[in-house]
């Protein structure tokens, strides 16, 4: 009896081995979901600028069908937006589910905030049900559960699960072993200098209340690699609104301007110089101001650069360390 | 009565030709030919589909269908619910906004969507939006009665005073949540939207519209009645007060049902009640079948608008219920001779 | 019980949170009998109309209709035996004349044949000039039709007993006459509360005045419309000419 039971479960196990090894299904997490594919997609969409520029900085132009959430190809890097001729672009902001589903993509590459939102319908979960796959940027994972402190090991987790999503590990691993070279690089050069700790505000936008990234925005991460401090890592989201009280009270001695949106950085700093005229802020009094791409700023394949640029800011605005 | 059968025809023809319009329209092409391929193909009649037409007739009966429906439910339902209130506060500017249950519903679901907490899995949502809608409402009948006897005025004046404290409360909550990312979602919610429909969406909303319009059509009489004062409604020999607890429980629960699907999409509970009086004049009988399939076809209308505009991306429908209704609202007002 | 009286009162008190507006009033009236109820303002006419009616519940007393105690009746069977008309102005617009009157069907429904109704309700309409007016708005009616069409729509509830509450009141003298004859020739039970006493002289059978809640005089018009009578209600001397057992004029000084 025990013998028969045990030869059933036998068959059963195998045939679901055989059944198992012939599509060797993908199985992956995107934000603390279990995610499974049977073959690598050959349909992708991805929305918005840096999901984009992780796929093509992967190669992956050729499993493109759609791009979304760009308004054109000039919002990406030069380098990588060469062969998109076939890729259809959906312009504006980001687009809806039909839009999306008329492509007939097998995969989404987005995030929460980056395309999917629980209220204009488009969630993994309801591309789903239409057979689509998603990936979820690790950073826009706040916005739906609770997450460890960002680091760019996010950033690597994203480009590792999308290369192995899409067979091309190798390629992966090539670029993560390059950004952790940079990383390394750039934290001996600080330790190198005694690179002090400053405070840094990051101005995205807004004038009637300023927009910015808190502790779990990828700033904060390029920040804290170069031993400096997001003056609002006490937040816990990724990009939020606060008080200009709180600016004055934190007294930042640097500020990031993100160049996006209906105003130029140009603009968003003369705003900023005559908001905190005569303040005393100290970033604003000696004029110390870096500008960075939206894109520059959201995590992906820019991330390391536009940290090396900040870098080579923050060493020019207080040459004391160069030296010293 | 002839109006009442050319009203019935006429309104399911106009349903019908917004039906189909409704289904036409979207961000992806579909042209009037292949939505018939696609019918007769759904009939079982017509030629095998080409992997194009299979992507369109996916989108067409997974997307576009339920989204069709809800709309047609929700404007069906909100209407009914505007006319019913408008005739228990005998007050032709009175909103369904005025049961609390837009409020009460959006406090729920930012409660959740900033919390992020899900006890009943995917439906928490709706769920949690429903309760802050019965709680709403609860609250602004509880405050509407004194010593048994329930005041339109009051139920106005708690209405507005509710609304507006929830209201208050939901932006608190988006102010000090912790993870304000959700503050899109958020917006999205409170403007309404029919983008996250989907048809296991509809049993529920389906059966409550049904319930309420058999409820208020039975009571097409009644409703009249009681747009008279008080005194005459009892010589008329209705108990006003009995009533009115009804027609306030029906269109609080449907409300809070529609609410709790869609968010609150404004504008649709005032106007087309009002139109249609302007229209039709002060008759209960025209009036509630005139909701169902005017409120229906106004607001596959004004989905259909909401995707086709500005597509690949939505605006949200309660931008374009305003949009589109404030003029027609303002020209009858102005044409009428009232 | 008896069923001799169409309406009786006996000892009915009403008060609103705390503050006594009736007390003590004891009458009836006999079927077909008119009763007209005076008073200065604020004695309580209307008050004791809204009770009579069942609006306002009484502390004591009881009011019987047809014999039947008042409270024991249901709404709709109050509503099919008494009709009551007051000055209204529907609050909502757009309110048509022939969706006004057809309410008057609510209480009659499945007890009463509709299409005989509606053959009524033309005829009715056609006697008080108001055939070319169905379908124009309440609002847009002038004020004498606008009290034909409130009277016609408390005929058509058919009922025993009509309650009016100054119907006349701000209509020219020609179409208050109008009224009070077309009161006068129905069959009917007739309440109303009246301003003009020179009416209520000439057409009621009886009249009851009112002084703060209570009664001041009950009887027939000579009666109850005395010299001494009315300037303690009004405080205002008059001279009352009589022909016979009737009063034919009431003039202040």
């Amino acid at each position: 009896m025990q013998g028969l039971r045990l030869f059933f479960f036998y068959l059963i196990f195998s045939s679901l081995r055989a059944e198992a090894a012939a599509s060797r299904p993908l199985v992956y997490e995107s934000c603390g979901e279990k995610e499974e594919i049977s073959e690598h997609p050959k349909r992708a969409i991805s929305i918005d600028t840096n999901t984009t520029e992780i796929m093509l900085a992967l190669g992956l132009s050729s499993s493109l069908v759609g791009i979304a959430g760009i308004d054109d190809h000039s919002s990406l890097l030069p380098e990588l937006s060469k062969d998109l001729a076939h890729v259809r672009l959906l312009k504006g902001p980001y687009p809806n589910l039909e839009s999306l589903i008329a492509l007939r993509p097998d995969f989404v590459f987005a995030g929460w905030q980056y395309g999917f939102s629980e209220g204009s319908g488009l969630t993994p979960a309801r591309l789903r049900k239409f057979g689509v796959a998603t990936y979820s940027l690790n950073e826009s994972c706040i916005r739906v559960r609770s997450r460890p402190p960002i680091g760019f090991d996010d950033i690597y987790t994203d480009i590792r699960t999308i290369g192995r999503i899409f067979r091309v590990e190798a390629r992966a691993e090539a670029l993560i072993a390059d950004y952790e070279k940079r990383t390394e690089a750039l934290r001996s050069k600080v330790q190198a200098m005694a690179l002090k700790s400053r405070r840094i505000f990051v101005y995205d936008s807004g004038e009637a209340s300023p927009f910015t990234a808190g502790k779990y925005g990828i700033p904060t991460a390029m920040i804290e690699a170069l031993g400096s401090k997001n003056i609002f890592d006490d937040l816990a989201t990724n990009w939020t609104g606060v008080s200009w009280e709180d600016i004055f009270r934190r007294q930042p001695e640097f500020i990031i301007i993100v160049d996006y949106g209906a105003k130029s950085a140009e603009q968003k700093r003369a705003f900023l110089a005559k908001k905190f005229k005569d303040s005393g802020i100290p970033a604003i009094d000696k004029g110390r101001f870096l500008v960075l791409p939206y894109a520059a700023m959201t995590p992906g394949v820019r991330t390391i650069e536009s940290t090396e640029k900040l870098f080579e800011a923050l060493s020019r605005a207080f040459p004391e360390h160069v030296n010293g | 009565m002839r109006t009442v059968s050319f009203l019935w025809g006429g309104g399911t023809l106009l349903l019908f030709a917004m039906f189909i319009l409704g289904l036409a329209s979207g961000s992806s092409d579909l042209r009037f030919t292949e939505l018939i391929d696609l019918l007769r193909h759904r009939l079982g009649y017509g030629p095998p589909l080409s992997e194009e037409l299979l992507n369109k007739d996916l989108i067409l009966w997974s997307i576009r269908l339920p989204r069709v429906l809800m709309a047609a439910l929700s404007g069906a339902g909100l209407s009914l619910v505007g006319a019913a209130i408008q005739a228990l506060v005998r007050n032709p500017m009175a909103d369904p906004w005025l049961l609390g249950v837009s409020s009460g519903a959006s406090l729920g679901a930012v409660l959740v969507l900033v919390s992020g907490l899900s006890l009943f899995g995917g439906l928490s949502l709706q769920i949690f939006a429903f309760f802050g809608a019965s709680l709403a409402s609860g609250l602004i009948y509880f405050f509407s009665r004194r010593s048994q006897i329930f005041s339109s005025t009051r139920l106005i004046f708690s209405g507005l005073a509710i609304s507006f404290c929830l209201e208050a409360l939901t932006q608190v909550v988006i102010f000090t949540a912790a993870r304000k990312g959700e503050v899109q979602n958020v917006m999205f919610w409170t403007m309404g939207s029919l983008g996250s429909v989907e048809s296991s969406d509809l049993l529920v909303p389906s059966l409550a519209l049904l319930a309420g319009f058999s409820f208020l059509f039975r009571s097409r009489t009644k409703l009249n009645i009681a747009c008279l004062s008080e005194l005459k409604a009892f010589s008329l020999g209705l108990d006003l007060q009995r009533f009115r607890r009804n027609v306030f429980l029906v269109s609080a629960a449907l409300t809070a049902v529609l609410v709790s699907v869609t968010g609150s999409i404004g504008f649709v509970g005032l106007m087309v009640p009002h139109v249609l009086r302007l229209l039709l004049g002060n008759d209960y009988r025209l009036l509630i079948p005139g909701c169902l399939l005017g409120g229906a076809s106004f607001m596959i209308a004004a989905d259909a608008l909401a995707r086709s505009f500005f597509s690949p991306q939505e605006i949200p429908i309660g931008i374009i219920t305003a949009l589109l209704g404030s003029p027609i609202f303002l020209w009858l007002m102005r044409s009428s001779n009232e | 019980m008896n069923d001799d009286f169409a309406l009786q009162v006996e000892d009915l008190g009403v008060s609103l949170r705390g503050k006594a507006l009736l007390a003590d009033l004891s009458f009836d009236v006999r079927p077909g009998e008119w009763l007209g109820i005076v008073g200065p303002n604020g004695s309580g006419k209307s008050t004791l109309l809204q009770a009579l009616v069942g609006f306002l519940k009484p502390k004591q007393g009881s009011i019987r209709i047809e014999g039947q105690r008042l409270d024991q009746l249901s709404a709709l069977q109050r509503a099919r035996i008494m009709a009551y008309i007051q000055q209204e102005a529907s609050p909502m617009p757009g309110f048509r004349v022939s969706s006004f009157l057809e309410l008057a069907f609510h209480p009659l429904e499945g007890v009463y044949d509709q299409g005989v109704w509606q053959e009524e309700c033309a005829a009715l309409c056609k006697e008080f000039q108001l055939e070319n007016r169905q379908s124009s708005p309440l609002a847009e009616l002038s004020g004498g039709e606008r009290q034909r069409v409130l009277l016609v729509q408390s005929l058509l509830q058919k009922p025993k007993i009509l309650l009016l509450d100054e119907l006349t009141n701000h209509l020219d003298i020609y179409f208050q006459l109008e009224i009070m004859k077309k009161l006068q020739a129905l069959p009917l039970t007739k309440v109303t509360v009246l301003h003009d006493l020179n009416l209520a002289a000439r057409y009621c059978d009886r009249i009851l005045s009112l002084q703060v809640g209570r009664n001041s005089g009950w009887g027939k018009p000579s009666e109850v419309l005395t010299e001494e009578n009315l300037y303690r209600l009004y405080g205002v001397h008059c001279e009352v000419t009589r022909v016979g057992d009737s009063v034919s004029q009431i003039r202040w000084a």
